[in-house]
C-alpha cells in the first residue's frame, strides 16, 4: 500500500512549482517546506484538483485514476465543514450505503468526540472540535490513504499536540497511510516515520526523523531550530 | 475586450456543463430542486410583493398625470398593464431578484469555495456540477420565473388599487381597454423576459460565486461582479428581446 511520485514536474505559467519530484509515501510521511514551496500542490495532484503536467503518480501499483482516488481522503487546512448541515449530515456526507448512524457514532468515537454533538451545527463547536469532525468526515468512506493539508497551522501548542496525537491514533486504529503537509517540525519529529523537505521545487532532504535531525541542509537546519539542540540526545 | 470575450466563453461553457449535469443527474435531484425553489420563493416573496405593489402604483401616478391632460383616463388601465407586463415590471422585479437571490447565491457559493467546502465535497466524491450547481441553478431559474409572475400580478393589483383611489375611475373604466392593449403577445413578452432574466440571475450568480478565490475580499469581488454583471446583462437583454419582439409583432401584422 503506497503512493509513489515519479518525475512530477508542475509549473503555473512561467513559475515552476515542482521539478522532477520522486518519493514514496510510507505509513506516516510528513512533507515540510516553506510557504509557497509547492507542498499543497502535491496533495492536489493526488486528489485531482490540479492536473499532472509531467511524470506520474501510482497508487497501489497502478496509475492514479478517478476510481483509485476514491481510496484517498483529504483533510483540509480549515475544517471546511458544510455549514448548512448538522454534524451528523457532515460526517455521513460521504457514506453511500450501510448503517449511517452506527458508522457516524463509531467515527465520533475514533476522534474522541461525544455522540451528543451530532445534532449541533458546525458553528456551535470550537475550532478544535470542528477539526476532529472534519477528520471523522474524511474517514467515513473508509479511505486507505489520508492526506492532511497543514492540519496544525494556526493552532496553539496544546491543540497542535492534540491534533498530531489524533493523526497518529487514526493512522493506527483505522490502518490508513498518512501524508501530512505541514510546517510543524515538532509534530513531524514526534510521529512521522518518514520526513521530506521541499525547497526550490525539489526534495532537498529525506529520511526518518533521526536522519533529518543530522541533515546539514540549511533549510532543514533552519526548520529544526530548537529541535536541533536536542538532536544529539535524540540520536544518542 | 479579450478578457470580456474569454469570460463570456467561460460562462457559456459553464452553462453547458450545468445543462449536461441536469441531463445526467439522478431523478432525486428534482426533488431537491423543487424543495429549493419553494425555499427561495417564500424567502423572497415578501420583498417582491412589496416592491411589485409600488411599481404598479408609481406607474399609475405617472400615466394618470399625462393622460388626464388629454382627457384620456380611459386608456389608463390598458396602457399601465401593458407597460407593467411588457417591460417595467419584469425589469424592476428582476433587479430586485439580483439583490435578493443573485447576491445571496454568489456569496454562499463564494464562501463555500474560499472555505474549501467545495473542495471537500469533491474529495468525498460529490461532483459539484451535479450535486451543487445544477440543482441550485435550476431552482433559481424556476423561483425567479414564479417570483416575476407573482411580482407582475401584484404590480397589476397595485396599479388597480391606486387607480381606484387616486384617479377616481371605476373598475369597468380601468379594465375597459385592457384587452385591446394586452394580447397574447404582451403576456408572451412578459413571460419570455422573465424567463431570460431568471436565466441571467441564476447563471451569473452561480458562475461568479463558484469561481471566487482569495478569501473574504474575493467573495466580495464575486458578489459585486455577479450583481453588476447581471444588472448590465438584464438591461442589454431587455433591449434585445424588446427589439426582437417588436420586429416579430410587425411581421405578424396588426
Amino acid at each position: 500500500m503506497s503512493i509513489i511520485f515519479s518525475g512530477i514536474s508542475t509549473a503555473f505559467g512561467t513559475k515552476q512549482v515542482l521539478k522532477d519530484i520522486n518519493f514514496e509515501v510510507s505509513t506516516m510521511t510528513f512533507l515540510l517546506g516553506k510557504s509557497g514551496a509547492g507542498k499543497s500542490v502535491t496533495l492536489k495532484h493526488i486528489m485531482g484538483q490540479i492536473p499532472i503536467q509531467q511524470g506520474s503518480i501510482t497508487l497501489d501499483g497502478s496509475i492514479l485514476s478517478p476510481q483509485s482516488r476514491s481510496l484517498c481522503g483529504m483533510v483540509f487546512q480549515q475544517p471546511a465543514l458544510f455549514d448548512s448541515m448538522n454534524i451528523f449530515d457532515n460526517i455521513a456526507f460521504g457514506l453511500k450505503t450501510g448503517n449511517k448512524k452506527e458508522r457516524v457514532l463509531e467515527l465520533l468515537h475514533h476522534v474522541d468526540l461525544d455522540p451528543s454533538i451530532v445534532t449541533k451545527m458546525p458553528h456551535d463547536l470550537s475550532y478544535g472540535m470542528q477539526k476532529r469532525v472534519s477528520i471523522a468526515r474524511t474517514l467515513a468512506p473508509n479511505p486507505r490513504y489520508l492526506l492532511f493539508d497543514e492540519p496544525t497551522t494556526g493552532l496553539d501548542p496544546l491543540a497542535t499536540r492534540l491534533i498530531s496525537d489524533l493523526i497518529m491514533h487514526v493512522a493506527n486504529t483505522c490502518h490508513v497511510t498518512c501524508l501530512v503537509v505541514s510546517h510543524d517540525i515538532g509534530s513531524a519529529l514526534r510521529i512521522a516515520n518518514h520526513i521530506l523537505f521541499l525547497d526550490d521545487c525539489r526534495i532537498v532532504a529525506s529520511g526518518d526523523p533521526k536522519t533529518i535531525q543530522l541533515s546539514t541542509n540549511p533549510l532543514v537546519q533552519a526548520f529544526l531550530g530548537r529541535h536541533a539542540v536536542c538532536s544529539d540526545s535524540f540520536v544518542n | 475586450m479579450l478578457r470580456f470575450i474569454r469570460e463570456l466563453g467561460a460562462i457559456v461553457l459553464f452553462t453547458k456543463s450545468i445543462l449536461y449535469a441536469l441531463w445526467i443527474g439522478p431523478a432525486s435531484m428534482w426533488h431537491e430542486i423543487l424543495h429549493e425553489t419553494s425555499r427561495i420563493f417564500w424567502r423572497s416573496l415578501q420583498t417582491i410583493s412589496f416592491a411589485g405593489f409600488f411599481v404598479g402604483a408609481i406607474l399609475i401616478l405617472q400615466f394618470d398625470t399625462i393622460l388626464a391632460r388629454y382627457d384620456a383616463r380611459l386608456y389608463l388601465g390598458g396602457v399601465c398593464m401593458s407597460t407593467i407586463i411588457r417591460d417595467v415590471g419584469p425589469l424592476i422585479i428582476a433587479f430586485l431578484l439580483v439583490g435578493k437571490v443573485g447576491a445571496y447565491t454568489a456569496a454562499e457559493l463564494g464562501t463555500m469555495r474560499v472555505t474549501e467546502q467545495i473542495d471537500a465535497r469533491e474529495c468525498l466524491g460529490a461532483e459539484s456540477f451535479v450535486t451543487l450547481l445544477a440543482p441550485r441553478w435550476m431552482s433559481i431559474v424556476l423561483a425567479s420565473l414564479t417570483l416575476l409572475i407573482a411580482g407582475l400580478s401584484i404590480s397589476i393589483g397595485g396599479a388597480f388599487f391606486l387607480a381606484l383611489i387616486h384617479s377616481s375611475i371605476n373598475m369597468h373604466e380601468f379594465l375597459f381597454l385592457v384587452p385591446r392593449f394586452n394580447g397574447f403577445s404582451t403576456l408572451g413578452s412578459g413571460l419570455l423576459k422573465s424567463f431570460i432574466y431568471g436565466l441571467l440571475v441564476a447563471t451569473l450568480a452561480c458562475f461568479y460565486g463558484f469561481y471566487a478565490k482569495n478569501g473574504a475580499a474575493g467573495v466580495g469581488r464575486a458578489v459585486t461582479k455577479a450583481t453588476v454583471g447581471t444588472h448590465f446583462s438584464i438591461i442589454v437583454a431587455n433591449y434585445l428581446t424588446g427589439t426582437l419582439l417588436t420586429a416579430l409583432e410587425h411581421l405578424g401584422g396588426p
